[in-house]
């Protein structure tokens, strides 16, 4: 893949190289990139994304890279229906704890990973649901 | 660092939105922020459209402003299984009820009425001295017509409009749109009349057509019209295409064996090309009524029984038993059906479960004319004097 984006998290100078592939699931910041050899520019560092995080969201794009594009959502059928299972992958993979889970919303929502997003919204309505007022401890 | 901390109001209204109705009830139970962004417009908007329930929120059917029945009716009326919509919500410093969330509560209010047969009787209308030969409403304009008049009625305040005698004429059939309506009578003519003043706005004297819309309400068992097509069937054991637009017979389909009076069996046309696609036969003996859905077909007929198929595979999906009696006409208002036949029935069911919701016992002892919408059931006796009987669920 030609375009070489070098991006880093807020918290460290650590520099990720980022090919094209999963550059491309970034809808928010791809076009910050175009076409120009960005690979002797400087590393862009993401004000909202923690190295750690950024870590995790590149081995999700990674596995998802092949992924069809998501139909958008329709309207008129709930959102529960419209999203496929989630897979064994995707579940290990959000088995994490909630500063994570919550880090991981963020950057899905800033970076513009569409179907991260999704996964990651629904896993914690997953957590919401079924539970009563009492037991959510979502804000505590 | 917590989830409601760091993430903005709007990802948390985006992961409510994965959230089903009774989960939304609980979150909005767990603190005030929650709460706010459970009612919010767009979420609630959401669930409606989820549930069909949008046309609730507009117009003629908005229950924001429709006047429930018991508003009507005087106390003496109601009784304890009549609907009653009651929900206050105490003034405080939370966030108020916004209108889509308050319009999901009545439309499930509504819901719940039909499924377990809550409604209330609205006065009987009677301005008819002979027998109701036709009537047509659009849920707030009700007109009726019999031998010796026609009635304009005004369904919010249930009062008689107008009432236009005829003399040595019957109305045959009527066919309400806005604020008028065709009445065609046995003599011949077509008048159309405004609904709000009541004057004549026009007088068609079409011999033939006058004719036809005679067999619709007579001898005509299966008439329908959509799309600017017309179907018309009669003695002659032919079903006529008529295109509304230019005034033209398309089509005039022959195959079924008997149309003396009824069908026996349905036999399903292409309308394009009036080629016979399928026939239908489920032992319904004479046909008596017969509606059409994009996916279903519905029919009931001598054997009390109704049947519904599948319109795409042309199968049967459920044969539904409780009628006594001949089962006269069926109306569609959503995935509810209701039947109306002899001995004082008229059914509602389900059609995607195929099962009987329940059973209401109120109109006359026969039946001919039916005519449902969201809200109101109103039903016509071939008796007379005539009168016509609208049973409200909200």
């Amino acid at each position: 893949m030609a375009t070489i984006a070098q991006l880093k998290g807020w918290d460290s100078e650590e520099v990720f190289n980022v090919d094209g592939e999963i550059l491309n699931q970034f809808s928010s910041i791809k076009e910050l990139f175009g076409n120009a050899d960005a690979s002797n520019s400087e590393p862009l560092s993401l004000p909202n994304v923690s190295a750690a995080t950024f870590q995790k969201v590149i081995e999700w794009c990674k596995h998802h890279k092949d992924d069809p594009s998501l139909p958008p959502l329709k309207c008129n059928k709930a959102i529960s229906e419209q999203i496929k299972d989630v897979s064994d992958w995707d579940r290990e993979f959000l088995h994490v704890d909630q500063k994570t889970l919550c880090e991981l919303i963020l950057a899905a929502g800033y970076l513009g990973i569409d179907g991260l997003f999704r996964l990651t919204c629904k896993t914690v309505a997953d957590m919401i649901s079924g539970t009563t007022s009492d037991e959510n401890n979502f804000q505590h | 660092m917590n989830l409601n901390d760091s993430i903005p109001d709007e990802i948390i209204e985006k992961i409510f939105l994965n959230l089903d109705v009774k989960d939304m009830c609980a979150a909005c139970l767990v603190c005030s922020k929650w709460r706010r962004l459970c009612n919010s417009e767009k979420i609630w908007r959401k669930q409606c459209r989820i549930k069909n329930w949008i046309k609730y929120g507009y117009g003629a059917l908005d229950l924001t402003y429709l006047p429930s029945s018991d508003k009507i009716l005087s106390r003496t009326n109601v009784s304890g299984t009549s609907p009653k919509f009651e929900y206050n919500v105490e003034e405080s410093k939370l966030s108020p009820i916004p209108k889509w969330r308050m319009i999901y509560i009545k439309s499930r209010f509504l819901e719940l009425n039909w499924v377990k047969g809550h409604y209330n009787v609205l006065p009987t209308l009677r301005a008819h001295e002979t027998r109701v030969s036709a009537f047509d409403s659009d849920g707030m304009v009700l007109v009726s017509g019999s031998t010796d008049a026609v009635a304009i009625w005004d369904l919010d305040n249930v009062i008689l409009r107008y009432k236009i005698p005829i003399h040595k004429d019957q109305v045959n059939h009527m066919q309400l749109l806005g604020h008028t309506v065709a009445i065609s009578y046995t003599e011949g003519s077509i008048k159309v009349y405004d609904t709000i003043s009541s004057r004549l706005l026009m007088t068609f004297h079409a011999r033939c057509a006058a004719e036809h819309l005679r067999f619709l309400s007579k001898e005509l068992i299966v008439c329908s019209y959509a799309d600017n097509i017309c179907v018309t069937g009669g003695w002659d054991g032919m079903l006529i295409l008529w295109n509304m637009l230019e005034g033209e017979m398309m089509f005039a389909l022959k195959g079924h064996e008997d149309c003396e009076c009824c069908i026996y069996s349905l036999i399903v046309w292409r309308i394009i090309s009036a080629d016979c696609e399928h026939v239908l036969d489920s032992n319904l003996k004479e046909v008596y009524c017969l509606k059409l859905t994009p996916t279903l077909i519905v029919a009931g007929g001598t054997t009390s029984k109704i049947v519904i198929w599948s319109r795409e595979e042309f199968t049967e999906m459920f044969v539904l038993k409780q009628h006594l009696g001949i089962v006269r006409t069926l109306s569609l208002n959503g995935d509810l059906l209701i039947s109306g036949g002899d001995r004082k029935m008229i059914c509602v069911w389900c059609t995607k479960t195929g099962k009987l919701m329940n059973v209401v016992h109120r109109n006359p002892d026969l039946l001919h004319l039916m005519y449902v919408n969201e809200t109101k059931i109103i039903t016509a006796s071939p008796n007379a004097p005539g009168s016509i009987t609208v049973l409200s669920y909200w």
